[in-house]
């Protein structure tokens, strides 16, 4: 750049080599000569308190609203259970918490149930029963109170790594198993997709309800749309072990008595549409979301798989565990 | 330097130096949420907080920031604004937030904010930098309510989810493509009626004082 243009308005100082000839020094510009050390350390400070101010904002705003964040997601998760397994305020609902703990190589897991911490050797092995603190046993008890005691009984002195790992719902009407919520997550097109799998009692399919995901909208978003997800109302464990992802167009009539679900309660619809689950025994592609699909297909088969076994291995324990 | 009208403020941001339709600037967060006029409205109130918040944040800072670093200060501010009300609208707004949580961290990267915080806010008292940020906030909200209620009316043949048009006219306008004809279209329309009332089109930039 010549000295010439230094008359133009246009120029900038901060770009000129020789800026001293540009004549323009009354107009300090910012950068255009190395602060001085006491000038470096007089910014990093201000610059230190002023993140430390916005944190203290932040950490103000956080405190408010996640107590209020976390009820509504509580809310929000209980509604969804109770539709997906079409039960009315009447019924009860049951968490059971799953947590992991490591010695030595060997896993051990524990169930805690509303009841009860229930332990088990990673050979299937029953190790430990412990009946739960009257307070914990209350409805008002939060799932960190839980988690804690769970932890605590789990986690002797020598095993620091042990953690909450998953959990899933009983559903009760009066007195009789109504079906259980299940909780997976499965890595979608770029992040973890987390899902309800809601299962009668005979393991059958009743809904697929996706809680949190971050798919790109228009695209792999589409899988909680009702033509997508419910694809898998109505499939045994069976067939579902089977399922495949296809990259065919979704016949009209079929998306139309799948959009249909919800109107008519789940386990109604699965009677009425028999023939049609036979001659559509595959998932079809969202178009142009093969990933996203494929990806919650294979989580709602792994989520099934696991819960079979997991149980089977409950299930002698069961009746008492619930209140 | 005497400060403009308050009046002469607020039309500038809603008309004159309309942040979408003559500065041309954030245009493809305004493009990907303007597909329906809920979307438009709620991400519009969003940017309006932010945008007032930071332009008083920066107005009432400026004697004690150092100019050399006065760039990252704006940034942290704007985070912080957005942090905080993408952190208001999830506990208390959460059916919305649902729909464009993903667009209102995306504000942070807002050239709009930003500049008026450098053109105006920073060289300018309190009152009017106030005045200017409600200014630039509501024209951004007018954008995307112009924007969002054009484009769901004929893709969807909707206003607000309640169908006004029994089919979709033109599918064209909700698809990405069709944001940018549509913001085109309406820019033309501004440039029109500033040629209809005389005046000389803008060339854009946005005002420093």
């Amino acid at each position: 750049m010549s000295t010439t243009s230094a008359t133009s308005d246009s120029h900038n100082c901060t770009t000129c080599p020789q800026h001293a000839a540009c004549g323009r020094q009354e107009q300090k510009a910012p950068g255009s000569s190395p602060p001085s050390a006491m000038d470096m350390v007089k910014i990093a400070l201000g610059l230190a308190f002023a993140c430390a101010i916005s944190a203290l904002i932040l950490g103000w705003v956080y405190m408010k609203t996640e107590p209020v964040k976390e009820k509504n997601l509580k809310a929000r998760e209980e509604t969804m259970i109770r539709a997906l397994l079409g039960l009315d305020e009447g019924a009860k609902i049951f968490e059971i918490r799953r947590y992991l703990s490591m010695k030595d190589g060997r896993a051990e897991i524990g169930y805690l149930t509303p009841r009860f911490l229930i332990e088990f050797s990673d050979t299937g092995e029953k190790i430990g029963l412990n009946e739960l603190p009257e307070n914990l046993q209350k409805p008002s008890a939060t799932e960190d109170e839980k988690d804690r005691f769970a932890l605590e009984k789990m986690h002797r002195p020598d095993r620091p790594d042990a953690r909450y790992i998953g959990r899933f719902f009983v559903g009760k009407k009066d007195g009789k198993l109504a079906g259980y919520i299940v909780e997976g997550s499965t890595l979608g097109f770029k992040n973890q997709i987390r899902f309800f799998l809601a299962l009668e009692s005979d393991m059958t399919v009743r809904g697929v309800e996706v809680v949190e995901h971050e798919e790109d909208p228009g695209l792999g978003a589409e899988i909680i749309q009702k033509y997508f997800k419910n694809q898998f109302v109505g499939r045994s464990s069976d067939t579902i072990s089977h399922l495949e992802v296809v990259r065919e167009p979704l016949p009209p009539d079929w998306r139309k008595a799948l959009e249909a679900i919800g109107e008519i309660p789940a386990d109604e619809w699965i009677g009425l549409h028999e023939a049609d689950l036979a001659k559509h025994p595959n998932i079809y592609a969202i178009t142009g979301s093969t990933i996203s699909s494929t990806a919650v297909t294979n989580g709602v088969k792994r989520t099934m798989q696991n819960f079979q076994r997991r149980l089977a291995l409950l299930a002698p324990y069961m009746k008492e565990a619930l209140p | 330097m005497s400060s403009p009208s308050a009046k002469v403020l607020i039309m500038r941001g809603l008309f004159d130096e309309n942040p979408v339709f003559r500065l041309a600037l954030s245009l493809c967060p305004a493009v990907a949420v303007t597909t329906s006029l809920k979307n438009g409205l709620l991400l519009g109130v969003a940017v309006f907080c932010v945008q007032v918040l930071s332009s008083v944040s920066a107005s009432v800072l400026k004697p004690f920031i150092n100019p050399r670093i006065r760039l990252p200060l704006f940034v942290l501010i704007v985070a912080l604004w957005v942090s905080a009300v993408d952190m208001i609208l999830a506990a208390y707004f959460p059916a919305i937030y649902a729909q464009v949580g993903l667009y209102v961290k995306l504000i942070v990267a807002f050239a709009i904010i930003l500049s008026r915080m450098e053109l105006f806010a920073s060289k300018n008292p309190i009152w009017p930098s106030t005045l200017d940020g409600i200014g630039m906030g509501l024209g951004f909200l007018l954008a995307m309510i112009l924007t969002g209620s054009l484009r769901e009316l004929v893709g969807s043949g909707s206003i607000l989810g309640i169908t006004i048009i029994p089919t979709k006219p033109l599918l064209l306008a909700v698809l990405p493509a069709g944001g940018f004809f549509t913001i085109g279209l309406i820019m033309a329309l501004f440039n029109w009626i500033d040629l209809m009332r005389g005046k000389k089109l803008s060339s854009g930039g946005g005002a420093h004082g």
